[in-house]
């Protein structure tokens, strides 16, 4: 096991290396002038090429890339263009605001998603399968930009429940987390269905009916492990997204979250925040898929052998 | 069977009603509520709370020229001079008063007593590093470049030479470039922009990236008449229109920096919040390559600028919340006049489109638009520019790209706004010289002499009167197009006090108070 987790480490380095060349090179194709966008639109040539000259940008890319690549390997993200700060300060500023909401969220969209998903798998074509489809198709239609607004609408200005905006108490995170989990709910509600649908068609299934084994028991211990795996897939993936930074979510209740700041690099043209931000993306992507597939292991024997 | 249909039916029924009810909680509630007043249910007037759009990527001086930074460095800094936000002239802050020894030589006595935060006393030497500090900045060129010399003549004096006559010298030191920073801290490398330690009457509490900006009163604060009178001011970084609104409406903030236009008229009628409107000197004009194309033709030129309806672009694309603009100077400054001006007038325009004599349908108009309230400016210049037989083309671009577009002579067209402090740094926009910056903007000798000859002459009155011809000489060879001027909406509760809108944009948050 330990071998496989290591060999899968060691795999996310080609996979950041590609990540950091891709983004790199398409930052520095688009169109637009790092320094002269820093030095505002009243700027001469000649301040630009000074300014140009004083961060290196007037070397070639290769060389560009290089540098970046060594300080990377020493733990330096490089210094943002636009705030001239630590591109590592400023990510840490934020990245613990991401981890708290995508958590959250997760855990509302896990404990809304899964009962719905078994229930309207176990009372397939029945009107709580509908009731339960219906709901999360809602979930997947439904813009999240809208849904933030109307929960703000409802919970913030008319009952007073919680704060329209900010990260300042864990108030602040109530509605945020119910609509970016909604959201996320909805596909994993869906996904639990259909494979739940198919284990329960399965002769082992039978079999355990024949047995005379509980209705509960079979659905909580046979059913339910083993229509997991799809779940579990889909469940990652929203996590790994999440960190990743969710924009919309962060822009209506300015939760200063990780996906702000990207956006505003991309905009501002500050390649080693962008560089910085895409490399935790790929990070929090590669392990989130590592414990999946570790989780894979745990649910289902035969899976755990092939990692011996 | 017949069982299972009605079951699905009532429960399709029962979520649409759910559906309905919630859309109309939500959509109803909200401003009925709001209007009854969340803002002034209850106010710590120990604290004010600001929604600003954007954060800003600096609280230094010499490192940005962004409307947000210079608005935090009003508070922590101040300069020998500072622009009055109700006039826009300069007067006096750190300067006790100052005496002008010849065209090049003005001689500052500063005030005593002063105070930095870090409780170093404010002397001459301070003035010296700060400037010399602020020329070491590429940047600063503008606002620094014509100081040859600063002299400390003794602690509280101090003597500024410039190159060549300088008339805008007031101005350039009540610029955040040439803000006094304390000497000692300039020497120790200090970080301006993590620690902005100057002399004015805020000072950092803490900066919490990406969502709050804190600032606490400096009780040592020189200048009685405009010492900070609430405690603590607080910033929220709340890029979304909506939810700044919902924040003010729900008392949580108390002051909206920047109000989206579709709730101005939502806030206009809640009686708890106020709402300011301040037509600002920010003017939007259709920028034309001067250079490259056939609008190097003057005739041209203005047939365009005859042939739009500033009230439709005014009304359609911004919902009726700007000021349509008609001279190539906006109103609003001591110097504005609208002699020469261009109203939309089709008939005219078709006059100029046959002075030019050329075949319109060959004329394209390609236009860079940078954000969404451009493209809707663009458009409906595209529709009515149809009528005169010219083709527009709208190019939505990110602001990186149009910004390096700018700095080209590869562009026909592109929205662009401006709004400098005074009308004097706006008519020097119209020389040559800033061919520089601009490449593609319009060359005349006429006009390069008329702005050199106000560049060096130092009284008041008759540069006045020069500028105010040179606006009237750029209306007539109409180097670009005006379209309209900004308004500022700034939403507030209503129980706050002495709320002082700058027509530049910067709001006086020194002077406010509970009442």
């Amino acid at each position: 096991m330990a071998r496989y987790i290591a060999k899968r480490i060691l795999y996310m380095i080609p996979v950041l290396l590609g990540v950091t060349l891709l983004v790199f090179f398409i930052m520095h194709l688009a169109p637009g002038n790092v320094a002269g966008m820093i030095l505002g639109e009243n700027a001469t040539p000649e301040q630009i090429a000074a300014l140009e000259h004083e961060m290196g940008l007037d070397r070639p890319l290769l060389v560009q890339y290089f540098d970046y690549l060594v300080g990377l390997l020493h733990g330096d993200l490089g210094t943002s263009y636009t705030t001239g700060d630590s591109v590592t300060n400023e990510i840490m500023a934020r990245f613990p605001y991401t981890v708290q909401l995508t958590l959250v969220a997760a855990v509302v969209s896990i404990l809304l998603a899964l009962p719905l998903g078994i229930l309207a798998a176990v009372k397939q074509n029945t009107w709580v399968d509908n009731v339960s489809m219906v709901v999360s198709l809602i979930g997947v239609s439904m813009p999240i930009f809208w849904l933030a607004v109307m929960l703000i609408l409802l919970f913030s200005l008319k009952l007073n429940l919680f704060p329209v905006y900010g990260a300042d108490s864990w108030k602040s995170i109530v509605l945020p987390a119910i609509s970016l989990g909604f959201m996320n709910m909805a596909s994993i509600a869906r996904t639990t269905r259909s494979s739940m649908v198919e284990t329960i068609r399965q002769d082992y299934i039978r079999t355990a009916y024949a047995k005379g084994l509980s209705r509960k028991t079979i659905i909580m211990r046979h059913a339910f492990r083993n229509g997991m795996l799809p779940t579990i897939t889909v469940i990652g993936l929203e996590i790994g997204q999440m960190l990743g930074g969710s924009v919309l979510t962060e822009t209506v209740f300015a939760w200063p979250g990780v996906g702000r700041l990207m956006i505003q690099s991309v905009e501002g043209r500050d390649t080693p925040m962008v560089m910085g931000c895409i490399i935790l993306m790929t990070i929090c992507f590669s392990f989130v898929n590592l414990i999946v597939d570790l989780l894979y292991g745990a649910v289902d024997p035969r899976v755990r052998t092939m990692y011996r | 069977m017949k069982k299972f249909l009605s079951l699905k039916r009532a429960a399709a029924l029962c979520l649409a009603v759910c559906m309905i009810a919630g859309l109309l909680a939500g959509c109803g509630g909200g401003s009925s509520d709001t209007s009854d007043g969340g803002a002034a249910a209850e106010v710590d007037t120990s604290t004010l709370t600001v929604a600003l759009t954007s954060e800003p990527d600096y609280l230094s001086t010499c490192d940005h020229d962004s409307l947000m930074g210079v608005q935090m460095n009003l508070l922590t800094y101040n300069g020998l001079m500072r622009i009055d936000m109700e006039t826009l002239e300069p007067v006096c802050d750190l300067a006790e008063s100052y005496t002008q020894d010849s065209d090049t030589e003005w001689t500052f006595t500063l005030k005593q007593g002063v105070k930095f935060h870090n409780g170093d006393d404010f002397t001459a030497d301070d003035v010296v590093a700060s400037i010399e500090y602020a020329q070491t900045f590429p940047a600063s060129t503008t606002y620094t470049g014509a100081i040859a010399s600063v002299e400390a003549v003794d602690p509280y004096t101090v003597k500024i030479t410039t190159a060549s006559p300088t008339p805008n010298l007031l101005y350039d030191l009540a610029y955040h470039y040439n803000f006094i920073l304390p000497k000692s801290l300039i020497e120790s490398g200090n970080d301006f922009s993590a620690n902005p330690v100057g002399t004015g009457p805020y000072k950092l509490a803490e900066w919490n990236k990406g969502n709050t900006i804190t600032f606490e009163a400096f009780d040592e604060y020189f200048d009685e008449a405009r010492k900070a009178s609430i405690p603590t001011l607080e910033f929220a970084i709340i890029p979304e229109g909506s939810t700044r609104t919902m924040s003010l409406e729900s008392g949580e903030v108390d002051f909206v920096y920047s109000v989206a236009s579709s709730d101005i008229e939502r806030l206009q009628s809640t009686e708890s919040i106020s709402v300011t409107d301040v037509v600002s000197v920010e003017n939007f004009f259709l920028y034309l390559n001067c250079v490259t194309t056939d609008f190097a033709d003057e005739n041209l030129r203005k047939a365009i600028a005859y042939g739009i309806n500033r009230e439709d672009i005014v009304a359609g694309a911004l919902n009726g919340f700007g000021t349509p603009s008609y001279s190539c100077v906006s109103m609003g400054y001591a110097e504005s006049t609208d002699e020469n001006a261009y109203t939309y007038d089709p008939e005219l325009a078709q006059q100029y489109l046959d002075a030019w004599g050329g075949d319109p349908s060959t004329v394209s108009l390609d236009i860079i638009c940078s954000n969404d309230t451009k493209t809707a400016i663009a458009t409906i210049i595209q529709a009515e520019l149809a009528e005169l037989g010219i083709t527009v083309n709208i190019e939505e671009t990110d602001d990186a790209t149009y910004q390096a577009a700018m700095r080209t002579t590869d562009l026909t067209s592109a929205i662009v706004s401006w709004s400098p402090a005074n009308a004097m740094t706006y008519v020097q926009r119209f020389h040559s010289d800033r061919r520089n910056q601009t490449p593609a903007c319009l060359t005349d000798e006429t006009m390069d002499a008329m702005v050199e000859e106000m560049n060096v002459t130092m009284d008041d009155a008759a540069r006045s009167e020069m500028i105010t011809d040179i606006i009237a000489y750029a209306n007539e060879i109409c180097p670009f197009v005006p379209i309209y001027q900004v308004n500022y909406y700034r939403a507030y509760n209503s129980a706050l006090q002495n709320v002082v809108c700058s027509a530049t944009g910067y709001v006086d948050f020194c002077t406010m108070s509970w009442s």
